[in-house]
């Protein structure tokens, strides 16, 4: 049973961070709950979407990008219901817009849960979202467990509603992908099916229509009443020490610090934990700074705090030492063992028997410290004390986006420049495939693809895009591109699901995992929609065919798209599983034919095409039925007719 | 307060984020505080994959203090009293978990990196042999137990699917892991719970052994 919808409260239950927010916002009240995927925030709208049937009078949505999401939370909240949004860091930049320009108007009971990516695990960027609420005039709150979390949300209402602004939750992976122990609260019976339509809807329009610089000074008169409000409120608060140095710490950096404090036996220093990271009051940080010789400020991103607090005991005449980002660079993520590390140089403390037997480089570059768990994408993997094969993320097997890589890597014969965009597609650009040449954000590739049409004409110019990157942001991309007929061909890689971020629904999905049928979008008939006069579909496991069809494409001038529609084989797998379904035909490589000539092993790479062992104990390719999907992709990859099918179920 | 850190590792697809999970259950279910974390996001195909579960049993009468308990999700370097490697070389690359006090737990399973043509050529790939691996790992803990928990799987169940309720039964047979089997077993579903059986009576493998059965 999900931890959302358990009806007893006081009891404890293990959750991640993602589920305890959800569960934050339905012991809330929520009405609405709008997201749009995305690593690390993607648990917080999966938790929800996964029993919003179960929870009477709550809209749910998949929104088609963060801004529709922010946008729809904004007018339920202006129809009378508490709304919520979950988005990863790069998403903020899409609602930015929407964001800046509401905070003319009045909005309250808006709860935003920003999924921030320290050490980017799963992001482009290490993004420090929380340097927007400076000038955004929005309170920023950030828990330290997962039982915060949770309660972070009913206290992000209250404050939303209390100071008529949107309230934002800052939750780094760590916390989001974390699991911990929450006390539950009460759930409601029911929640909120319609709202009474608020006044500041009426004000909003109008303020919005004025835009006068007296919104301006409201921000900031609302930005003082919090600061006094969180002096008196528990959002921050103080562990008690009496040493003369003392620490100031927020989010996940204050879980660390107090375990690299424990490691270092360091008992008696004070830390003040900051719940509230913007705005700070200065009566609270100057109390805390008053009488300390020095302070230590450990937080993850950049220097946020640092910089208001130093500039605070500027103002009030204080002049102790700060240090922060000097100790504890922006770069990466934080642990207890990187944070025991940073505090062992700077206080010239030894540091535990831990940490003895490892080597020294290890230890001085902290980053691997606390990178354990953090495996950027793209292979730059933390140097192990061991050697260890290297691996590279590669398509799952049997994935619907290898063979039409092959097919376009044959026909363009590497002569091509192509802007690729955000998904599983995208790692095309890997070995064996080096499919590529730019990319952006989502919907970047179709956009940038267009000007460098404009100017590069001896090269193809190809972009690819995802069926929900599709959705989200290359919708206006394509109708720019077909309008004024940029010589760009587009591949749209539709494989029906959102799989990058854990295969949310996206409008192309058209049979959920149990069988049953969904409405969808004909993505082929939408491009000609759109004004794309030449438009073709294909089967992605036929790379001869995707082969075929590109070559084609590239004779036509002008704007064309090709479609490859085949489903991501996770989302396939699953529904084979739950219906039973089994595959009649076997694939193997037959000895007898194999030159041992390398392209399905090394040229298409499918990982259940393992290296094994003939009869005689010479090497030979062999597909392992344990792995092998049965997609046929690479049967006609084989030059020699090697690879066949063969009838009868898998022999496992 | 006695804390106990596990590390699992492996490969995307071999089970890595589900074992986490149910061992973070198994261990709440028996009345500890748990916390733990996943690397999410890159497992699914083929990279590197690792979960962590660290719990915190208290004596009697004994509370929490903010100065004492554990707050982050992920084990430190050197921490981890337990690791369970689903796939042999993985147990590698997290060695800097291990200290001389940690277990490990090794399924000798392997999956060899895809390979570029050039690397082919060159023979460039160095997948160590479960030896090796062995040996390496020694010269941090003399702890290490070998097991051939895919192999029992595919030969009794049919599938790989299987392997890791395998592990932990093995595991918990030989006192590795500080949970009671029917905690786990209450947790798991169909063949998965005769998986589990299957581990815990197995005699196979014993300390450093090549566990080759
Ligand atoms: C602005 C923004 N929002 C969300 C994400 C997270 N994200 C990464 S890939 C992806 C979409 C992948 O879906 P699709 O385009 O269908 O490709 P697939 O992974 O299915 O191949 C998303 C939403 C992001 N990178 N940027
Ligand atoms: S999750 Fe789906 S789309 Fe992504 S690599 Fe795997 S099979 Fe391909
Ligand atoms: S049929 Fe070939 S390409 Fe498809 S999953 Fe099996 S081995 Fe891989």
């Amino acid at each position: 049973m999900s931890v959302l919808t358990i009806r007893e409260p006081g009891k404890k239950v293990l959750a991640t961070g993602a589920e305890a927010f959800a569960r934050g916002g339905l012991e809330a009240g929520i009405g609405f709950f709008a997201t749009y995927p995305g690593t690390p925030a993607s648990g917080v709208g999966d938790s929800i979407a996964e029993v919003h049937k179960e929870l009477e009078g709550l809209y749910f949505e998949y929104s088609m990008n963060e801004k529709i999401a922010t946008e729809g939370a904004i007018g339920a909240a202006w129809g009378g219901v508490r709304s919520m949004v979950a988005m990863k860091l790069a998403g903020f930049n899409v609602a930015a817009d929407t964001l800046f320009t509401v905070i003319r108007g009045e909005v309250k009971g808006l709860v935003i849960v920003h999924g921030s990516d320290p050490g980017q695990q799963s992001s482009g960027t290490e993004q420090d979202n929380r340097f927007y609420a400076p000038f955004m005039h929005f309170p920023v709150l950030q828990p330290s467990s997962v039982q915060e979390a949770k309660d972070f949300v009913l206290k992000a209402f209250e404050l939303s509603e209390r100071f008529i602004v949107p309230c934002i939750i800052d939750a780094p992976s760590a916390l989001l992908h974390g699991s911990g122990e929450v006390e539950l609260g009460v759930l409601p019976k029911t929640f909120p099916a319609t709202g009474e339509l608020r006044p500041h809807f009426v004000k909003t329009a109008h303020d919005v229509n004025l835009g006068r610089p007296g919104r301006h000074k409201v921000l900031l008169m609302r930005e003082a009443e919090i600061r006094e409000y969180v002096a008196s409120n528990d959002l921050n608060r103080v562990v008690e020490g009496d040493a003369d140095w003392g620490i100031i710490t927020c989010g996940m950096a204050f879980g660390y610090t107090m375990e690299a404090l424990n490691i270092l036996g360091i008992e008696n220093v004070p830390v003040l934990k900051l719940g509230m990271v913007h705005p700070l009051s200065p009566d609270s940080i100057g109390s805390f700074l008053k009488g300390l010789k020095r302070v230590v400020i450990v937080e993850e991103g950049e220097g946020f705090l640092e910089g208001q607090i130093k500039a605070m005991a500027y103002d009030l005449g204080l002049n102790v030492p700060l240090v922060g980002k000097e100790w504890f660079s922006p770069v990466g993520m934080l642990s207890p063992s990187r944070v025991a590390v940073e505090l062992s140089k700077g206080l010239g403390v030894p540091l535990s028997e831990q940490f003895e037997h490892l080597p020294l480089e290890f230890i001085e570059d902290t980053e691997r410290l606390a990178g354990s768990l953090a495996f950027p994408s793209g292979g730059s993997i933390p140097m192990p004390l061991f050697e260890a094969p290297r691996r590279v993320r590669t398509f799952c097997v049997g994935c619907p986006h290898r063979p039409v890589a092959y097919g376009i890597k044959k026909a363009t014969k590497g002569k091509h420049v192509i802007g690729t965009d955000i998904g599983c597609y995208a790692m095309m650009e890997g070995p064996p495939f080096h499919l590529g040449d730019f990319k952006i954000c989502m919907g970047g590739g179709i956009g940038s693809a267009q000007g460098l049409s404009r100017k590069v004409q001896d090269t193809p110019v190809i972009a690819f895009i995802g069926d929900s990157t599709l959705f989200h942001a290359g919708l206006p991309s394509v109708l720019n591109a077909a309008y004024y007929d940029a010589n760009v061909l587009l591949i749209v890689l539709d494989n029906r699901w959102t799989a990058m971020t854990g295969h949310q629904p996206t409008p192309a999905t058209q049979e959920t995992p149990h069988g049953e049928s969904v409405r969808h979008v004909d993505i082929a008939k939408l491009l000609r929609g759109l004004g794309v006069k030449w438009v073709k579909e294909v089967n992605p496991f036929k790379p001869d065919k995707v082969e075929a069809l590109v070559k084609q494409a590239l004779k036509k001038p002008g704007f064309k798209a090709i479609v490859t529609k085949g489903e991501c084989t996770l989302q396939k797998g699953r529904r084979d599983r739950i219906l039973k379904v089994e595959s009649e035909v076997t694939y193997q490589i037959e000895a007898e034919k194999c030159k041992m000539c390398d392209i399905c092993f090394a040229d298409f790479g499918c990982p259940a095409i393992v290296l094994g062992q003939g009869e005689d104990g010479s090497d030979m390719y062999q597909i392992d039925p344990g792995l092998c999907t049965q997609c046929g992709a690479c049967a006609s990859v084989c030059p020699f007719d090697a690879i066949v099918a063969r009838e009868g179920q898998r022999g496992k | 307060m006695r804390h106990f850190n596990i590390i699992v590792c492996g490969v995307g697809g071999t089970g890595v984020i589900g074992l986490g999970e149910l061992l973070r259950k198994a261990a709440i279910l028996e009345g500890n505080r748990v916390l733990g974390t996943e690397s999410r996001g890159s497992g699914q195909r083929g990279g590197p994959a690792t979960a962590s579960i660290r719990f915190t049993t208290l004596d009697e009468n004994e509370g929490y203090n903010d100065r004492t308990t554990l707050w982050a999700g992920s084990v430190g370097a050197g921490g981890a009293d337990l690791m369970i490697a689903t796939e042999a070389a993985e147990a590698l690359r997290n060695a800097h978990y291990l200290s001389e006090n940690s277990r490990v737990v090794l399924n000798t399973f392997t999956i060899k990196p895809t390979q570029t043509r050039q690397e082919i050529k060159a023979k460039s790939l160095k997948y160590p042999s479960i030896d090796k691996v062995v040996a390496m790992l020694q010269q941090l803990t003399p702890h290490v137990h070998v097991f051939n928990a895919s192999e029992m799987s595919m030969q009794h169940f049919g599938s790989y699917r299987t392997t890791n309720p395998v592990l932990v039964g093995l595991a918990l047979a030989r006192g590795l892991l500080p949970l009671k089997k029917d905690t786990v077993k209450s947790l798991l579903k169909g063949v998965a719970k005769d998986a589990l059986e299957l581990g815990f009576q197995s005699e196979v493998g014993s300390e450093s052994d090549q566990g080759s059965s």
